[in-house]
């Protein structure tokens, strides 16, 4: 459901103010921890399965916890739909890396990918905001 | 292993760790909350291990990374998606634990499935 008057998006720089030190170290630790076992993964099993790991869930739980006990759980579902929506468009980056590579090489490849995943994250995002306010009534905020 | 491969598993774990910091920053001072939580699904790990994987071994190794990696993707969908619907029963913690059970089922799964 969208709220009246809720923006596509807004930026609160006053917010990484507020974020503890102790939030950035576990996801840090998190972040470090899967990327060790991602490339352990390679090094046993090879580049292709190791690469499953590359995109494994790594800010999404710590993020949701977070989210959930310093906010609610309403906002959490909030930040998941919105992890969907990002997931999917993983797909879009592993498919354009992939793609690239043999065409303008890894460096380029790999910016062109970030650049898509952002660009069909956003697009996702937009077409739910559409549907969503299209089949339910607006709301105050 | 040898010490060049622990060195490489230690640049990823740093770059990997930063990438994930830096993308988590980002989602903080993005709101609403449906928009920052696309970058609860960024690319970091992704971009870290790439990097390091085309520093090291070349472009090759990384297109096999990416093919493997589209797998991890689509589990990751299905991974938010079993959140969403656990949410509605568990906290965070469990509902996060259960679904990492959905990402490798899928992931490593459909990997075996359709590469083996």
């Amino acid at each position: 459901m969208t709220k009246r008057n809720e923006p596509f998006v807004g930026v609160s720089f006053g917010a990484v103010r507020a974020v503890p030190r102790g939030d950035l170290v576990i996801r840090f630790v998190f972040g470090a921890g899967i990327s060790v076992i991602a490339a352990i993964i390679s090094y046993v099993f090879g580049a292709r399965f190791g690469g499953i790991f590359l995109a494994f869930p790594a800010i999404l739980p710590a993020t949701l916890t977070l989210i959930e006990k310093e906010e609610s759980k309403r906002k959490a579902e909030d930040d998941d739909i919105g992890a969907i929506l990002g997931a999917a468009a993983l797909i879009v980056f592993g498919g354009l890396v992939w793609w690239l590579i043999p065409i303008i090489g890894a460096p380029g490849a790999i910016a062109v990918a970030v650049f898509g995943w952002l660009s069909a994250a956003v697009l996702f995002y937009a077409v739910l905001r559409v549907v969503s306010s299209r089949r339910s009534p607006q709301v105050e905020s | 292993m040898t010490s060049h491969a622990v060195l490489v598993v230690i640049g990823k774990a740093i770059i990997g760790g930063t990438f994930v910091v830096l993308f988590a920053l980002l989602g903080q001072v993005l709101y609403p909350k449906r928009f920052s939580g696309l970058f609860s699904a960024a690319p970091s790990i992704a971009v870290a291990g790439l990097i390091i994987t085309v520093v090291d071994k070349g472009d090759h190794e990384a297109t096999l990374g990416a093919i493997g990696m589209m797998f991890g993707a689509v589990g990751f969908v299905v991974f938010a998606l079993c959140v969403r619907a656990l949410l509605v029963r568990y906290n965070a913690v469990v509902a996060s634990s259960l679904a990492c059970i959905a990402w490798a089922v899928v992931a490593i799964g459909g990997y075996l499935v359709i590469l083996r």
